[in-house]
């Protein structure tokens, strides 16, 4: 039986002790901590099987929009564990069973291929494959029988009037909240986790040209917001710019919500970074976890991610989650393919061992990660561990600026980003972007770029007051761009907003890669099964090269978490097959809603 | 013989595939974007056979019938589904206009049954049988995979030497000595002898540059998705008294949509949270099951629906030579895809007019010879 619960516990956070079941077995949790973090403390990382392949599947990101597992929560199917909180006495189903021998036989021709196979281009054929295909694919069954007893309520619509709305609560959506609320703006700040504070809540590390740790800025901000009376609404989705409104979505309970209505004269989209998945084989294992889940666990929740670990990404991201996993004594190794990693937080952790100049990695595990065999110079070795943090990538979450019509591109160093300039504005009139999504790196430039943000929102609406006030930031963050050198890449995406010529350029190869061939069980996308021999296939030898065209013959992007997970490495890995230019190969469009509604919720309003 | 066919969706590739079968060696598709995207990527990728108007069911059962050998030709299977359309008809007068128009049906060797609410509840159990008389199913109808279809005819035709210009959007169509010479496009002209119009909603603006009216005007029209679930809707759901409509795709999700008031002309392509609401409505009501789905994405096109609600296929001889349209199918132009491509690459390379194609001539509004089709859903 495994306890990864640390011995001290924050009551503060999380609330009274519950217990609930599953699969029949008791677990402990407490209230309002989310039921696959006390899953995770329980050693129960394989929740579900995954749509195609029947692969074991557990939870990749703590967060709300990571839909890489469901489960069925008292009767009711499709639930996002990471989501859904503990609560006394409620029975949750996973899919941990055997796979079906159909399955087995069957599902290796279902890849991108499928389409135009000889066999399924018979007639006959066809009609015998076609009943395989509608029953083969793992989904939940619809609930026929009435489970009125899990239902929470559906309630109508509202409508929330206000200034300047901010997406996002964290650090840079809290100081632009700040900004425009000091110049007597009616500022709401909207966020779809349970705490504000965005990635640094959890954060007992010092940022780079900060003077405290992430926790303590993040509380300081949240008493500056708080004096300013500034409405905050957690758990609360934006799902949408709908043509008739944009729309926010908030669920207490799995199938229930309601829909609110945002009108706002400006808004500030710091929707912040994701941890993007790496790529190796069999990167979908459960126990294999992102830096931002490995860092909630341990300083949100109190529990240790595991025993023995490995970090994938000798990054900032990387080394910053080996610090502070170091300081509970977790042993841990950290590996990249690079030859030479340099990082500013290297000096934190010098007692990590560090394995460099790697070719590429495979997971090891039956149902959970067990270890990693790595391949050096030719040879392989073996490393065991009960986790794996996978933090070589964090992007931009791109998703509501591309919905709203920010234009996105793609720049060296930054990623794919919003084109903004350096007050914060984009191609669509009093629409604002600040913090991770930007593709900025380093927090100090995030605070900075929600202070210039505010303003801009300001100025937007009509106050002259804050034009002093949004010059002398704009010269504090120039200047900080410069000494933390990332003053030419960001400079290029300033040129492009104004219009500048746009550097035609190709990747060779994209930080989430590690792996030396296009063959195996590399996955691209855990919700539809999509993997890189797929988008090797659409690419190589059916010839399409773009991303919408890839997307209809893979349905990458097409699955739970709407592309959260899967859209850069989708987009990097097509072209760098392609050997093309990513703002060639583009992305897909993004459709709302980000996040699920139940059509209870959409019947109710 | 050189052509240009504007429009590289569905009825565009159809047309080039069909023409290069024919052996004609030149032949450009000009595509504002890329192909397969400006409508056809966003149908609902279902097809039937029944509609008001016998021409218009002749029309649709032979494209049907490609359809079903159109895997060995293209080489892209379009997985195809025969699970039946079941109309859910609110009263007595819909249920006339269905009983005789299965007169017609019949006759064309493609009748329907009628189901009472008890005979449906025992076929479907997960229907709620409240709010309509008597049920409509016609096991003639289906779905398949849009993209794949669309894809497979162009990837087909570029495999016999069919061009495609893509990110040229055709602007203008440029005239000399009252003869087409081709079209002139943001990346400059594309020549040709003969032009075809299969630009959908963006026709009739095309049409207009050389001064003729097409009577058919844009509407956007929105399609929402839920997430997957098990296989269980064999028939694609019409409900006529909200002309809400859904099915299953074999993927497993619900996708469907509705009419909801809405401004004609090529609006911006984005959702509306009121069509979720109204196609919620209906979904939750006729499949009570489907209260605990969530509903994914939605996405928006344009129907490009003439004044009689039927198609128009070939050229008027007071148009400028060389010019033909193929478009203003109003929501079945995906279904009609296939033998439109047959019947215009014929008309276009041979200049013979099919039979099936006669009735849908450009020239029957000046003639009186409409063809009133108003069975349109979604």
């Amino acid at each position: 039986m495994i306890d990864r619960r640390r011995k001290v516990s924050k009551v503060e956070i999380c609330g009274e002790k519950v217990s609930f079941y599953f699969d029949g077995k008791r677990v402990d949790g407490h209230e309002g901590e989310p039921m696959a973090a006390a899953l995770y403390a329980d050693g129960i990382s394989f929740l579900s099987r995954s749509v195609r392949y029947y692969r074991p599947r557990g939870i990749f990101d703590l967060h709300p929009s990571c839909r890489s597992s469901l489960v069925n929560f008292n009767g009711a199917p499709g639930v996002n564990p990471s989501e859904a909180t503990c609560r006394e006495g409620v029975k949750v189903t996973g899919e941990t069973g055997g796979v079906p021998l159909m399955v087995k036989l069957f599902s290796s021709m279902l890849n991108a291929s499928f389409q135009h196979t000889r066999l399924v281009r018979s007639k006959l054929i066809w009609s015998a494959v076609r009943h395989l295909v509608k029953n083969n694919a793992n989904n939940p069954a619809p609930v026929f029988q009435s489970t009125d007893e899990v239902l929470a309520s559906a309630s109508p619509t509202t409508t929330l009037d206000m200034d300047v709305l901010v997406i996002g609560a964290g650090i840079a959506g809290l100081e632009a909240a700040c900004e425009a609320s000091r110049n007597r703006l009616k500022v709401v700040v909207i966020d779809d986790q349970p705490r504000a504070g965005g990635e640094l809540r959890f954060d007992a590390l010092t940022p780079l040209g900060l003077q405290d740790e992430g926790q303590v800025i993040v509380r300081n901000l949240l008493k500056r917001i708080e004096s300013y009376r500034v409405q905050l609404l957690l758990r609360t989705a934006v799902i949408g710019f709908y043509e008739d409104g944009l729309m926010a979505y908030r669920s207490d309970e799995p199938l229930g919500g309601k829909l609110c209505k945002l009108n706002a004269k400006a808004i500030v989209i710091a929707t912040g970074k994701v941890d993007i998945p790496s790529i190796f084989v069999n990167n979908d294992l459960p126990g294999i976890i992102s830096s931002s889940m490995a860092l909630r666990l341990l300083n949100e929740y109190e529990i240790s991610p595991g025993e023995r670990g490995i970090i994938i990404g000798a990054t900032d991201q990387g080394y910053r989650v080996a610090s502070q996993l170091r300081r509970h004594g977790i042993n841990l190794k950290i590996v990249d393919r690079k030859v030479r990693a340099h990082t500013e937080y290297r000096n934190l952790v010098n007692d990590v061992d560090l394995i460099l100049g790697i070719e590429s990695v495979r997971a090891r595990g039956k149902h959970s990660v067990e270890g990693i065999f790595l391949t050096r110079d030719g040879k392989v070795s073996e490393l065991p561990a009960d986790f794996v943090v996978s933090s070589s990538l964090q992007s931009a979450d791109i998703r509501l600026p591309a919905q709203a019509n920010v234009e996105i591109a793609y720049f060296d160093g930054l990623g794919h980003a919003p084109v903004h300039n350096a007050f914060m504005e984009t191609n669509v009139t009093n629409v604002f972007v600040a913090g991770g999504v930007t593709g900025s790196p380093f927090e100090a430039l995030h605070l900075l770029e929600g202070r210039i943000a505010g303003l801009t929102a300001v100025l937007s609406l009509g106050s002259k007051d804050a034009e002093a006030q949004r010059e002398q930031n704009v010269k504090e963050y120039k200047r900080k761009l410069q000494e933390m050198g990332v003053r030419q890449t960001k400079d290029e995406m300033f040129r492009a907003f104004d219009g500048g010529a746009r550097k035609e350029r190709t990747v060779s190869e994209s930080p989430s890669w590690y792996s030396d061939n296009l063959d195996g069980m590399q996955f691209v996308c855990f919700c539809e099964d999509v993997l890189v021999k797929d988008l090797a296939h659409v690419i190589r030898k059916v010839g399409f090269q773009n991303l919408e065209m890839i997307k209809r013959c893979t349905s990458i992007c097409m699955g739970h978490c709407q592309g959260r997970l899967c859209l850069v490495n989708a987009a990097l890995t097509a072209s760098i097959i392609a050997n093309s230019d990513p703002n060639v190969v583009g992305l897909t469009r993004q459709r709302p809603p980000t996040r699920p509604v139940p059509l209870r919720v959409l019947a109710a309003m | 013989m050189s052509i240009v066919i504007v429009g590289g969706g569905v009825i565009g590739c159809s047309i080039a595939y069909n023409l290069a079968k024919l052996g004609t060696k030149d032949v450009t598709i000009v595509e504002k974007d890329i192909p397969n995207h400006g409508t056809s990527t966003r149908s609902a990728s279902r097809f039937r056979v029944h509609f008001w108007t016998e021409e218009n069911v002749r029309f649709a059962t032979e494209s049907r019938r490609i359809f079903l050998n159109l895997a060995s030709a293209t080489k892209w299977n379009p997985i195809i589904s025969i699970g039946g359309y079941l109309w859910l008809l609110p009263n007595e007068k819909h249920l006339k206009a269905f009983e005789k128009a299965n007169q017609m049906w019949a006759r064309l060797g493609v009748a329907g049954t009628f189901f009472s609410p008890e005979e449906t509840r025992e076929q479907y159990p997960y229907l709620n049988t409240d709010g309509f008389v008597q049920a409509f199913f016609g096991p003639q109808d289906g779905s398949l995979h849009h993209d794949y279809v669309t894809y497979g005819y162009y990837m087909a035709s570029k495999a016999m030497g069919v061009r495609c210009v893509e990110h040229a959007e055709a602007t203008k169509i440029t005239l000399e000595d009252g003869k087409v010479t081709g079209v002139e496009t943001d990346q400059g002209p594309v020549k040709g002898e003969k032009v075809i119009l299969a630009a959908g909603a963006w026709t009739a603006d095309l049409a207009r540059t050389v001064g003729i009216e097409l009577p058919m005007e844009p509407v956007k029209k929105e399609i929402l998705i839920t997430e997957p679930f098990r296989f269980f809707l064999e028939p694609f759901i019409v409900d006529n008294g909200t002309s809400g409509y859904f099915g299953q795709t074999l993927r497993g999700e619900i996708l469907g949509g509705i009419d909801v008031p809405v401004e004609k002309g090529l609006r911006p392509l984005n959702t509306s949270i009121l069509c979720a609401k109204e196609w919620a409505k209906t979904v939750t009501r006729v499949v009570p099951a489907m209260k605990y789905a969530r509903a994914f994405r939605g996405w928006s096109g344009y129907f490009d629906p003439t004044s009689d609600g039927s198609h128009i296929l070939g050229s008027d001889p007071e148009w400028p030579r060389g010019l033909h349209v193929a478009a203003g199918f109003g929501g079945h132009g995906f279904l009609m895809a296939p033998l439109t491509g047959e019947v215009m690459a014929r008309y276009v390379a041979f200049e013979e007019i099919p039979e099936l194609m006669e009735p849908f001539l450009p020239t029957r509004f000046k003639e009186g010879r409409l063809v009133n089709e108003t069975l349109v859903v979604g």
